[in-house]
């Protein structure tokens, strides 16, 4: 433990302990484990009280049952393995992007994010209808092999690359906006000196610059691999007969099965098996990848262990010389390359949605036939559609805004507060993300549903705080933790009182994280369609409910429109952000001139 | 630089702020009802909710003044009966699939039907099903196999058995996921498919039905998840041929699509409508339900859609070209097999599982190999 103590850390504590009051930064802590456990702990626990209850009293027959079928351990399995792939996938991938986006040019910068958060406008189903479109047999990817003379293109959809495929597509930007807040706040000048006193680039970066970044890595890995533990819609679509993952298991049990109880004895063994892969993974994984933002105490550590593992380190140095060698004088294809995969995967499938808005067609034929706006006329007619639209977005946006609130000044307790109490906070915060959402909304449901908050925008706004927190508090805890602690307790002796500090401190520093924390909840909520299906009522039936519910009934462009509808929405403000700051500047400039005179 | 940042940040709250408000003030404005009140119905949407919308709830609403809010939220049983268990259910009238309706039963979740409110003789003449005490036969429909007329030109498939002839008619396959049980028809089908003779369906040969299976496995493309998919995988190429609803193909072959479906060896479903107990509205799911079972109505809704009435006495005033088109007129019914929902309900021998429960787990046994 002591060898693991972070610098900062007891820099933090010295700091407090020596100006001679007492520490209350914990009390930040206080609004998230409230809600956490009210909205969360709460509806869950009675639900897992279910699971351990059969025909009369205690038993733990739901969890014999699934412990010994082969069924629950095949999808398990299987979804470990696809949730492992798409965590390396969208990370390396991800990390390259982020990197690249660091070095060019600022405007260029906010172009690229808007094509990183583009697949976020439309719902997952017809995503992967788009997906089926490009990958299929008869699909673009073939037909473009077809023209380049391969005649037997591989199998890309139907199975387990296709799964992967639309998995990585939804997730990627949750692994690159995480890495990349952290990275657009790091001082590049360390890695110059690191150069100018003789490291090749791809050296000095791995030494200097990404320890920096490490956090953030495993920030965006956690996230991606919970996320994918999730997952139904997609592998359902994009998977061949049998890939059943355990989201899907579960929903069967439940919906199928009708037995919520044998559900949720399978979610809490799911939460299980993936908090001690999870403990295992950081106790041996964490110490290597340096967790620590300041090198500072690895010499001791590599000290201590160096004499045992001399042969094995001394490989792996000549491994990873010849690695970085390799990655340096090809950092320019890597990095262009990582881009060119990276918006191709997350922009093809919208382009195939967009070319479908205008199709005139009842039924998702790729290239369309003949092309009308007829869908977009059915849509601007139909009062349903745009009152979702505006619930979804204010339903969204509030439960961001109380989540950044809430989850900022959470992870601010976290990185800051009593070490002790960390571990298992960091875990009551994850839990949000790695218990499927079926199981947490019919918990919550159940709890809610007599006291009439079943189709309010308050009964929705509720569940997405929850849902949103785990984002909101991992990247904010993430940039926290780059941020050097003696920014804010020098502010402090020079007299700032909290409030001071929060203000110029913190939340200049904080920024990007807070923004990325508040897109991320944003966009939890505004993509979810779990939470909704037992929330929303017959009066509160948010956008991807009803685009859900449009396309499972009748796949036709319908849903495509909304697409195409939001971007052009998300553009409109965009422009309007930029025209506004003009007008501004024009006015405060001709002001001026007019003081002047 | 300071300014704007602050702006911003406020600008977000203040949106987020009045985005609340507008959408809190637009929810009380959808709740706003009509003096004679609402009934709550889910929305089964598509061509089956245009259908019922156009022969039932729109007349309904013009006669009673009571009005028809149509739910799009989730139809999950699971979670509809959590909700009436929980004394909130989300809807006054469901419809619900023939084997599901026993899970309502059990969980007592359905209110008696108030044949009171019926007109005289309604009851007698809902065949061939029965109209029960507590549920009503809303409407008959079949799975049957389909293809894609642009993959196998003039050939024409008349069995399941030529569903799993893929020498003859060569091409991917669908069908829907045994995990659904008996709405599925997929047991049913593969039975059909190995030989097994309609009277000899019941009880479902499991080790048959999944040899049979296994033989068409390696041709079998996905199990598609929703009623629109098998159309949409059959129109965009990736499937040949498909099990699918009768309506689905009628539906897509009006609207010029290139499908094409066989009545042989049709499997016949139906569903039920019923009242949820603690129904906020049940007065008037009653009265909308005793409307829905007249013969204009029901004649009205086959006319719409190619689903059969559950009121016989419509077959008097529908065409008989209309007739031919739907799931229980004699011509299409005679190679028809009707889903056993008692024998699909019945405890299955040797355990406390129904039949479906133990069909679905050794579903998921087997697609999960």
């Amino acid at each position: 433990m002591s060898v693991d103590s972070s610098p900062v850390q007891v820099t933090g504590g010295l700091a407090t302990r020596s100006r001679g009051r007492p520490d209350r930064r914990w009390l930040t802590l206080v609004p998230l484990l409230a809600v956490l456990i009210l909205l969360f702990v709460v509806p869950l626990g009675t639900l897992l009280a279910d699971s351990f209850g059969g025909g009369q009293g205690f038993t733990l027959d739901n969890y014999r049952e699934q412990v010994t079928s082969p069924v629950f351990w095949r999808a398990i399995r299987r979804t470990l393995v696809i949730a492992a792939l798409s965590t390396v996938i969208c990370v390396v991938l991800g990390y390259c992007m982020a990197y690249a986006l660091t070095r060019m040019p600022k405007r260029l910068r906010g172009v690229l994010l808007v094509v990183v958060l583009v697949p976020y406008f439309t719902s997952i189903l017809i995503r992967s209808y788009a997906w089926i479109a490009i990958l299929a047999p008869n699909g673009l990817v073939a037909g473009t092999l077809k023209l380049l003379g391969v005649d037997s293109p591989p199998e890309l959809v139907f199975n387990q690359t296709g799964m992967l495929i639309g998995t990585v597509q939804i997730l990627l930007p949750l692994a690159l906006l995480p890495i990349y807040s952290v990275m657009s706040g790091i001082d590049r000048a360390p890695v110059r000196a690191a150069q100018s006193l003789g490291a090749a680039p791809a050296v000095a970066h791995w030494h200097v610059y990404r320890p920096a970044t490490s956090s953030a890595v495993l920030a965006a890995a956690a996230l991606v691999f919970i996320s994918t533990l999730g997952f139904y819609v997609t592998p359902a679509l994009l998977g061949g007969p049998g890939d059943t993952l355990i989201a899907q298991s579960i929903l069967v049990r439940f919906s199928n099965l009708v037995d919520p109880a044998g559900a949720a004895a399978q979610a809490a063994l799911l939460l299980l098996i993936v908090l001690s892969l999870f403990t295992v993974l950081f106790r041996y994984l964490a110490p290597s990848l340096a967790v620590e933002p300041s090198g500072d105490a690895r010499p001791a550590r590599r000290a201590d262990r160096g004499e045992r593992f001399d042969a094995l380190r001394a490989l792996r140095a000549r491994v990873l010389d010849t690695g970085l060698g390799l990655a340096g004088r090809l950092r320019l294809p890597i990095l262009v390359g990582s881009w060119v995969a990276g918006a191709a995967l997350l922009v093809t499938p919208l382009v195939v949605v967009a070319i479908w808005s205008f199709s005139d067609a009842t039924y998702l034929t790729f290239p369309p036939e003949e092309y009308s706006t007829r869908w977009f006329a059915d849509y601007f007619a139909d009062t349903a559609w745009l009152d979702s639209t505006f619930l979804s977005l204010a339903v969204a946006s509030a439960s961001a805004a109380i989540g950044v609130v809430i989850g900022g000044l959470g992870a601010f307790g976290l990185v800051r507060g009593p070490r002790r109490a960390r571990p298992p906070i960091a875990i009551l915060v994850a839990m949000p993300m790695i218990m499927p959402p079926m199981i947490y909304s019919l918990g919550f449901f159940l709890l809610v549903a007599p006291q009439g908050l079943v189709g309010t925008p308050l009964g929705l706004i509720l569940p997405y705080v929850v849902l949103g927190l785990p984002f909101a508090v991992s990247i904010t805890a993430a940039a926290l933790r780059n941020l050097d602690v003696r920014l804010e307790n020098a502010a402090r002796s020079l007299g700032a009182g909290p409030m001071s500090v929060l203000r110029h401190v913190l939340l200049p520093a904080l920024r990007p994280a807070l923004v990325s924390g508040f897109v991320f909840a944003f966009l939890a909520a505004f993509d979810d369609v779990v939470v909704a299906t037992f929330m929303s009522g017959p009066t509160a039936v948010t956008l991807p409910l009803r685009m859900f519910q449009d396309i499972k009934l009748e796949v036709s462009p319908r849903t495509a429109v909304v697409a195409v509808v939001l971007l052009g929405a998300g553009a409109a403000a965009v422009l309007l952000r930029f025209v506004m700051a003009w007008l501004v500047r024009t006015i405060r400039v001709a002001l001026s001139r007019l003081g002047d005179s | 630089m300071k300014l704007s940042r602050k702006t911003a940040l406020g600008a977000v709250v203040a949106v987020s702020t009045l985005l609340t408000t507008v959408a809190c003030g637009g929810g009380a404005d959808s709740g706003k009802t009509s003096a004679a009140g609402r009934v709550i119905v889910p929305d089964p949407g598509g061509d089956l909710g245009k259908a019922m919308k156009k022969a039932f709830f729109d007349p309904f609403e013009k006669a009673t003044g009571i009005d028809v809010v149509l739910a799009s939220g989730e139809f999950d049983a699971a979670v509809v009966l959590t909700g009436v268990k929980a004394g909130a259910p989300a809807f006054d009238l469901v419809n619900i699939n023939g084997a599901v309706l026993q899970r309502f039963r059990d969980g007592k979740a359905l209110e008696p039907i108030d044949y009171k409110v019926w007109k005289d003789g309604v009851r007698d003449k809902i065949a061939p099903v029965k109209a029960a005490d507590d549920a009503v036969p809303a409407y008959f429909i079949s799975v049957v196999p389909a293809w894609s007329t642009d993959k196998l030109g003039g050939q024409k498939l008349t069995s399941w058995a030529d569903f799993w002839n893929v020498q003859k008619f060569p091409g991917k396959r669908t069908l829907a996921p045994g995990s659904w049980g008996a709405g599925s028809a997929t047991f049913e089908i593969a039975a059909l498919a190995d030989g097994v003779a309609p009277d000899d369906l019941y009880p479902i040969d499991y080790d048959r039905v999944f040899k049979s299976l296994d033989r068409l496995k390696p041709n079998l493309v996905k199990f598609w998840e929703t009623g629109a998919e098998p159309i949409q995988l059959l129109t965009g190429g990736q499937a040949t041929v498909a099990s699918a609803w009768n309506g689905r193909v009628a539906g897509a072959e009006d609207k010029g699509a290139p499908v094409a479906g066989t009545w042989n060896g049709a499997i016949l479903q139906y569903d039920n409508w019923a009242v949820l107990k603690g129904a906020e509205n049940a007065a008037n799911a009653q009265k909308l339900l005793a409307f829905m079972m007249e013969p204009g109505p029901q004649a009205e809704f086959a006319n719409a859609i190619t689903y059969s009435p559950a009121n016989s006495a419509a077959f008097d005033t529908l065409s008989a070209d209309r007739a031919a088109l739907l799931p229980t007129s004699p011509k299409n019914i005679a190679s028809a097999v009707t889903q056993d929902y008692a024998w699909w309900t019945a405890t299955a021998p040797g355990s406390d599982k129904s039949n479906e429960e133990v069909a679905i787990e050794r579903w998921q046994a087997w697609v999960s190999k």
